[in-house]
């Protein structure tokens, strides 16, 4: 290309833009600032604007009945200011309704939370009669352990992988007085104010294909408030009534207290980390409660040992 | 009113518009939120239009430059018809030299050694400072060292302390090109024959630079009145250079390019070329200002009342990326060379106060020059801190005192716009800038490609930290007026002629 042609275009391309920014700046001026010509009646008119967004996105946008062709997030502009009724509707969602006044020159911003229909709703399809249920999380997900009319069963969150663990059927008003349930290395500890079991489910079926039933691991002299799994589950602390009693998980007949508290209101908490027990307990003569924290597994160990021996 | 007052008015007058444009846009958002967002909207609008105007124009000029990439230079100056003749043409090439290590300056002749022009008609002269240690010794080992390869070298030590000068660049290579003039009569050259080339120690010439520069010089009639300006190109040091020096650098070559289309804006920058006769016409360079390289334009444009040019050569000289002992230091001495430059501001002081005396050139062009100068310079002093700083406060600040206004939910839309635009023009800079991109030494590993390719996402903190920071700077110095001391850019290469 000859030197000149570049001139001649360098000039051409010069007065395009020069044109192209005297005519966009007034048009996006006066776009910006809400103005409208309307064609009817040949004036410019004040408009304004809402602005939606929505969680989840995608959903369509009705204004004043009208379907508009944009979906969520999005912005309706040119709009003259008095009251739009505004729908946002999405199959599987409800639909939301709301009055939004737009006003000259501003925007109405609308940020809403659509709500999803719940449909998605599974039955597990395992023909039993639930009594009680827990839910324990560990690293690949959750299991969920079910109490039924033919026994023990463990579950995947997403109810795959049905798997039977005991046959042993609990009365369903036993099962119901479950408070709670603790696992560790396979095993499955549960009580109520009156019971202590233990299942082994890490075992599954034996060689005659019987499966493992729970072992009632201590009979409550008061009642059980808690239970706490001590030294990687070797050991079982249970709080009972006035009582802190320490078990020997291995040995099952091995049980003696740690401590005695002075109050039934006393609480304990055992840190399986650091293996030291916390006690709100009262202190003799006082009014009120007050904190103690002891570690007790040496002493655990001591006993248990010399129980051993 | 006395020369001194007019002066300072002139002085004051850049950096008055720069800061009353940032602070009005400030005041008018405190005041006035509205206008100033309306203000914010059409300023956006014309900066996107100007951004891809300068890009049809650096996509042209990279096209230009292109097209005439393997044109035969050398045969076409000597087969072209004009009234003198190739045989008579003997080119000056003057290495403005201060404190640069004789490998260096060595490194820099190599590459004129290696340029296709007959040897036998460049003379090179060695422009060293008194005030530099070793010049002589330096500057004598190199004549020595160089003789046998050019018509002739000569070396000549610029001292110090000359009642009238300040410590610059021009006035260096004003001294040295005097003491050529007295070489070239003594030998009998006509000076109309003869074409100077000022180069910084640094600048390494194309191959066909003088093949190119000889034959654009005998094909115009108007060879008198206009200066040959080279496209510098910053890679010498390209490998070794951190990524933000490179974009930068990157940045300032392909400005030259887009400049390189505005023939009527287009005046010289760093090094150039020009008539010898036209520069002892002129009195040589300015030796009591710093912005050398374009104050002898503007000698020669008021010289010629209004009727000189630079022509756009095409053809790359390369020079070195400004970088210091470290990347924290780097940054220092790129700021100080952008600030270097930005005192080019003094133009218009120059301009304006010999326009007030000029009456041959007509009102108009003085009006439409002085514009294209203040435009140039108060455009680079606001721009970065409106499109970086400001922007973003009335957009953060509006959403509290505007909180519904359809005009701030629009703004924040076109500032979008903006950094799409943005981001289209970097990568039309990642495509062109490779091919400014010298061949990689054996001794780098290829995983440097990586960081070119990455480097372009540091535009934005380059451009907010020192896109309009220097000039800014310059500008408000020379309005108070604490004038700016010639601060020379520390020279460093790993890459010599025979790695390219």
């Amino acid at each position: 290309m000859h030197d000149n042609i570049y001139l001649i275009l360098r000039k051409v391309f010069f007065w395009f833009f020069m044109a192209l920014f005297f005519t966009l700046t007034p048009v996006i001026l006066y776009y910006s600032l809400g103005y409208k010509f309307d064609t009817g009646s040949k004036k410019f008119l004040k408009t304004g604007a809402i602005s939606i967004k929505t969680f989840p996105k995608g959903i369509n946008v009705y204004l004043d009945g009208m379907k508009i062709k944009e979906i969520t997030p999005c912005t309706l502009r040119e709009l003259l200011p008095k009251e739009y009724t505004i729908v946002l509707e999405r199959e599987g969602f409800y639909p939301y309704e709301m009055k939004v006044e737009v006003k000259p020159s501003q925007i109405q911003d609308i940020d809403i939370f659509i709500v999803p229909r719940m449909v998605d709703i599974t039955k597990l399809d395992i023909d039993l009669h639930i009594y009680k249920f827990f839910v324990t999380k560990h690293l690949f997900g959750e299991t969920i352990i079910v109490f039924t009319d033919k026994g023990i069963y463990f579950l995947d969150g997403d109810f795959k992988g049905a798997k039977k663990v005991s046959a042993q059927i609990f009365e369903e008003s036993t099962a119901n007085s479950i408070e709670n349930l603790k696992e560790s290395s396979g095993r499955f500890l549960f009580w109520n104010k009156s019971n202590l079991w233990v299942l082994d489910a890490s075992q599954g079926k034996d060689k005659d294909g019987k499966y493992p039933d729970a072992v009632m691991l201590y009979k409550a002299e008061d009642d059980i408030k808690d239970v706490f799994l001590g030294f990687r589950g070797k050991y079982i602390i249970i709080h009972d009534g006035l009582k802190v009693i320490a078990l020997d998980a291995d040995n099952l007949k091995v049980s003696f207290p740690v401590y005695e508290l002075k109050s039934v209101r006393s609480k304990i908490f055992y840190d399986s980390r650091s293996e030291t027990i916390y006690i709100q307990d009262k202190v003799k003569g006082a009014a009120g409660f007050s904190l103690f924290r002891a570690e007790i597994m040496p002493l655990i160990n001591e006993r248990i040992l010399n129980e051993r021996k | 009113m006395s020369e001194n007052k007019v002066k300072r008015i002139l002085e004051i007058i850049p950096g008055f518009l720069s800061w009353s444009i940032i602070i009005f846009l400030i005041l008018l958002f405190i005041v006035k939120p509205l206008a100033a967002i309306v203000v914010i909207i059409v300023y956006l609008i014309y900066w996107v239009c100007r951004l891809l105007y300068s890009s049809l124009l650096l996509l042209m000029t990279n096209q230009r430059r292109r097209s005439k990439k393997n044109y035969d230079w050398l045969s076409m100056s000597k087969e072209v018809k004009s009234d003198l003749k190739f045989e008579n043409i003997i080119h000056v090439v003057l290495y403005t030299t201060y404190k640069e290590s004789k490998e260096l300056i060595a490194s820099s002749l190599d590459f004129l050694k290696e340029t296709n022009y007959p040897k036998d008609k460049i003379v090179v002269v060695l422009a060293g400072e008194e005030r530099a240690p070793d010049t002589h010794s330096r500057l004598e080992i190199l004549k020595n060292q160089y003789r046998e390869y050019f018509l002739d070298v000569i070396a000549t030590i610029h001292p110090k302390d000359i009642e009238g000068e300040i410590p610059v660049k021009g006035a260096n290579a004003t001294y040295s090109a005097k003491k050529v003039k007295v070489y070239l009569e003594e030998k009998g050259y006509d000076l109309k024959n003869i074409i100077i080339s000022c180069f910084d120690a640094d600048t390494c010439p194309d191959k066909n630079y003088f093949s190119c520069l000889t034959y654009n010089f005998l094909n115009n009639q108007k060879r008198y009145q206009m200066s040959f300006q080279p496209l510098p190109v910053y890679s010498n040091n390209i490998y070794s250079a951190p990524a933000f020096a490179r974009v930068i650098e990157v940045g300032s070559t392909f400005w030259q390019l887009i400049e390189g289309m505005r023939y009527e804006k287009f005046i010289t920058f760093s090094s150039h070329s020009m008539s010898f006769d036209t520069l002892v016409r002129v009195d040589y360079w300015p030796v009591d200002l710093i912005s050398d390289d374009s104050l002898i334009f503007w000698k020669c444009f008021l010289k010629y009342n209004g009727d000189y040019t630079t022509f756009p050569l095409d053809i790359p000289v390369y020079m070195d990326i400004a970088v210091g002992k470290n990347w924290l230091d780097t940054i220092a001495v790129q700021y100080k060379q952008k600030r270097r430059w930005a005192w080019g501001v003094e133009n218009f002081i120059f301009v304006s106060q010999h326009f007030l005396n000029n009456k041959n050139i007509p009102l108009f062009l003085k009006i439409r020059k002085l514009y294209q100068i203040l435009d140039g310079h108060i455009s680079w002093a606001t721009w970065a801190i409106i499109i970086s700083f400001i922007t973003p406060l009335v957009l953060f600040s509006g959403k509290v005192i505007l909180k519904n206004s359809l005009a701030l939910f629009n703004l924040s839309y076109i500032n979008g716009v903006v950094f799409h635009s943005l981001t289209f023009i970097l990568m039309l800079c990642i495509i062109i800038s490779w091919e400014f991109t010298p061949p990689r030494p054996k001794n780098v590993s290829r995983l440097i490609y990586f960081s070119f390719l990455f480097q372009w996402l540091l535009t934005p903190f380059i451009s907010a930290l020192l896109g309009s920071t220097p000039s800014l700077d310059a500008q408000t110095r020379l309005m108070f007026g604490k004038y700016l001391a010639f601060n020379t850019t520390p020279k460093s290469r790993v890459q010599g002629p025979e790695d390219r």
